[in-house]
């Protein structure tokens, strides 16, 4: 991936002492004890990952990542265990997050080329963040190791855990991963990307669709946003995670913020992305992915420094031969539903950019449908790939469905859940859309002629 | 970009066998096989073009050409994909078990591992079920972007009946469940998950298909039906899908309120109507005098009409649920504008007009404006978008 060009990772905000005073017991005759205070610095902070040579970031509301030290809690064995990215790039680097009860710190990856022994062994950095409201609620325990300088297209097996200070280990049952391959090396590698979205309240539908996407085997998944009602819910992450254990073991994870994730710490947190982890692009073989965060805590920015960054990075892009270009973020710039149906502000912001710097397609949610439009540039409605860019509406993750009135734009659409798997080769990309039940839905397939 | 209609089989074939001779020319003098490369985009166009079957023995002859060179796996995996969407079950399986034997390194594994699964979960371990899902797969894919599945839901269900032991029999029933709910068969829907429910495969998807069993009947009104099912599913998975249970059974709850406030809703504006006639009769003395004061309009319509048009011109650019909801909330009003006021008009005109009757024309006017107003924001659930936008800000 390359360095965005904006300011990178959020500012440290003034810092404030978070006090929880945990009430002494008072049971009569009791030796009286002096008043446990736990003082939690949640300001967030940043610090730098070992064998990667960029920072961890925090924000407010977690603590700052500091180093795994060996000690177990009661309960440290590793749960939630997923992968995503940090700043290098995806052919040669993973970043591995899971949870752990509180009182574990003791963060460490064992891995080695699948098939073999694990033999070697990395460190990473933990932090606790506030699962409730603006600093309130339980602290989650999070541990987070990146893997850089591995070898493009290579599967590797792990295990994540620790061990304590009597020497008691905690590790997981051992998965696999495999790294993106490299576009340099292998011009003509396929990859396989899901692109799904709108899971919440639809804990149900996710994990029917979790368990369907892994029939397709993805190398990367791509969320769409609103994978909860309520950004601030642990519970409902909960659900999210506890819905696609085996899918999200083996496949990393990059998410587009969506308005109901309110830019809460739990999204923040919990999930690794490279660079400010809300407007970022990386490339994965042929496929050169942007995510942008159009529910921003400052509006504005959407139209200023997100935009220069969309456009820079599209330029590059280009020069760059990626040979699909594709731009994921919530909310949808065509959509035929009857619920929020296409967003023209959004669109008259990013449009002109995707038609300027010939984007591919754009994947978004939102509405709780599935579509999929006419290739489109200067709003005008064109028959072949190559009149514009295909807008797809993955939005059917779970949440409760939207009604459907099409609209000339529309090539396809339905009111149903659904996920989306697209292989991508130079020369030709395929996308198949499937029913939560498995059941085909809509494909399509754009040829490039090779460079 | 859609792949179009196949060419035609003969020429398919045609292609295909030429293909796999050119392939196997080249295997008698490998120095020939010098663009796999070239051979394998010339499968792809095949692809592209819709020539399925041509486009697999392409493939298959790239593999053929050069097994192990770094083409191989890569076309053994778009061969066998490319199988299992024409319904060559055999081919493919045998296609991506090549995969994973001849090419044990190569990033398609994982997923020639999973398609292997799918296909023997579909076929069976001894291929006993091969006829049955080549079936089932090829009615499946003719429903695709049909606006009416009903055929190959009938088609399917006919299937299924004449093969009870079909591993896939559930999700066949889930589908044509699934198939009859989005065609407007409600009931059709609740008795197709309620005979897939007993087909499950494990706990969860006994669970699930219970819990659409559920939703189909919420949906179809059948409230205590409903919370029977939702109340079975309790125990049935784990803790998360038994919240999920009590998010259902909260909705009921919600749904059945609502449902109570649609029938008062319509109550009261029967009631409004009937007040309206009722003093109009009243102050005319004869239901033929009441019936001509009432259709004659009255000043509160002259005035409220052009309002009323212009209201639904500048709702007809907005949201299309909002567009909606302005149409019916104007016609609410003027219903009751055109009742309270032809009635008072009656009144005043017959030296009635007492407060009584102001009153209860004010009362039905006001009863029929709220009844209205809830039936609108009933329509197409308007009335969760606008929950949501309070709750959770703008959009
Ligand atoms: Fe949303």
């Amino acid at each position: 991936m390359r360095a965005p060009s904006f300011f990178r990772g959020p500012g440290v905000s003034t810092l404030s002492l978070l006090l929880l005073a945990a009430a002494c017991g008072g049971d009569d005759g009791v030796d009286d004890a002096p008043d446990a205070r736990v003082v939690v610095v949640a300001d967030g902070g940043r610090l730098e990952l070992p064998g990667c040579g960029y920072d961890l970031v925090t924000r407010a509301g977690a603590e700052a990542p500091a180093a795994g030290v060996d000690a177990l809690g009661a309960d440290p064995a590793p749960r939630q265990i997923h992968l995503g990215y940090g700043d290098a790039p995806p052919a040669t680097s993973i970043a591995i997050v899971w949870r752990t009860d509180e009182d574990t710190t003791a963060t460490t990856v064992r891995w080695g080329v699948a098939g073999g022994p694990l033999d070697q062994e990395t460190d990473g950095l933990t932090y606790r963040y506030y699962s409730g409201l603006a600093g309130t609620g339980d602290l989650i325990r999070l541990h987070e190791v990146h893997l850089c300088g591995l070898q493009p297209d290579t599967a590797y097996d792990y295990q994540v855990g620790g061990v304590g200070v009597d020497g008691t280990e905690a590790f997981s049952t051992t998965a696999t991963f495999r790294t993106a391959p490299a576009l340099a090396a292998s011009p003509d590698a396929e990859v396989t990307i899901g692109y799904v979205g709108d899971g919440r309240g639809g804990y149900d539908v996710w994990t029917e669709i979790a368990s369907r996407m892994q029939t397709f085997a993805p190398d990367l998944l791509v969320y769409t946003g609103d994978v909860v009602t309520i950004g601030q819910s642990q519970d409902e992450w909960d659900e999210f995670f506890a819905g696609a254990p085996e899918l999200l073991r083996q496949v990393p994870v990059v998410l587009a913020h969506g308005n109901h994730e309110v830019n809460a710490i739990h999204y923040y947190a919990q999930f690794a992305m490279p660079s400010d982890e809300e407007n970022f692009a990386f490339d994965f073989g042929p496929l050169h992915q942007v995510i942008l965060n159009d529910s921003p805590v400052d509006s504005a920015t959407m139209a200023g420094s997100t935009r220069d960054f969309l456009d820079d990075d599209l330029a590059a892009a280009v020069t760059a031969d990626a040979p699909w270009k594709v731009v994921t973020h919530h909310r949808s710039l065509y959509s035929s539903s009857t619920n929020h149906g296409s967003d023209t502000t959004l669109r008259a912001l990013w449009a002109p950019v995707y038609d300027e710097h010939g984007v591919d397609l754009v994947v978004s949610g939102h509405d709780h449908i599935f579509e999929r439009t006419y290739p489109i540039r200067g709003e005008v409605i064109g028959t072949e790939p190559a009149d514009g860019t295909i807008y797809i509406v993955s939005g059917g993750a779970g949440a409760d469905l939207y009604g459907i009135e099409p609209q000339e734009f529309s090539a396809f659409s339905e009111s149903t859940h659904s996920f989306t798997v697209m292989e991508m080769r130079r020369g030709m990309l395929s996308s198949a859309s499937y029913r939560a039940d498995g059941s085909p839905l809509d494909s399509f397939t754009i040829t490039k002629p090779a460079p | 970009m859609t792949a179009g209609a196949a060419a035609p089989r003969a020429v398919a074939v045609a292609r295909a066998v030429a293909l796999v001779a050119l392939a196997l020319a080249l295997g008698v003098s490998p120095a020939h096989a010098a663009d796999p490369a070239a051979d394998f985009r010339a499968a792809a166009r095949l692809y592209a073009d819709g020539d399925l079957a041509a486009a697999q023995a392409a493939y298959e002859a790239v593999a053929a050409a050069d097994p192990t060179g770094p083409w191989a796996d890569d076309a053994l995996s778009e061969a066998a994909g490319i199988a299992e969407k024409r319904g060559e079950l055999l081919a493919a399986r045998a296609l991506w078990r090549r995969l994973v034997d001849e090419h044990p390194t190569s990033r398609q594994v994982r997923r020639a591992r999973a398609r292997l699964g799918v296909i023997e979960a579909a076929i069976g371990p001894d291929g006993r079920w091969l006829d049955v899902a080549r079936r089932h797969d090829a009615l499946l894919a003719e429903a695709v972007r049909q606006s009416d599945p009903s055929p190959q839901a009938i088609a399917l269900a006919q299937l299924i009946a004449e093969h009870p032991d079909y591993p896939r029999a559930h999700d066949a029933r889930m589908w044509i469940a699934d198939a009859w709910l989005r065609v407007g068969e409600i009931d059709r829907a609740i008795a197709g998950y309620a005979a897939a429910v007993p087909l499950a495969p494990d706990a969860l998807a006994r669970w699930r298909a219970g819990k659409a069993h559920g939703d189909a009947l919420a949906l179809a009104g059948r409230f205590d039906d409903a919370e029977r099912v939702y109340r079975g599913l309790y125990g049935q998975s784990d803790a998360l899908a038994d919240r999920a249970v009590d998010r259902a059974l909260d909705d009921l709850a919600t749904l059945r309120l609502r449902q109570r406030l649609v029938y008062l809703a319509w109550a009261l504006i029967a009631a409004a109507l009937v007040t309206f006639v009722g003093w109009a009769r009243r102050s005319c003395g004869t239901w033929r005098a009441a019936a001509r004061a009432l259709t004659r309009p009255p000043l509160e319509v002259i005035y409220f009409a052009p309002v009323a048009l212009l209201l639904v011109a500048t709702s007809l650019t907005g949201n299309r649920l909002v567009e909606r909801a302005v149409e019916t909330i104007l016609l609410g009003g003027l219903v009751a504008a055109w009742g309270a006021g032809a009635g008072l008009e009656a009144a005043r005109r017959h030296g009635r007009l007492t407060l009584a009757a102001a009153a209860s024309h004010v009362a039905a006017a006001g009863a029929i404006v709220l009844a209205v107003v809830y039936l609108a924001l009933l329509d197409d659930r308007l009335i969760d978008m606008i929950k949501e936008t309070l709750t959770h800000g703008h959009d």
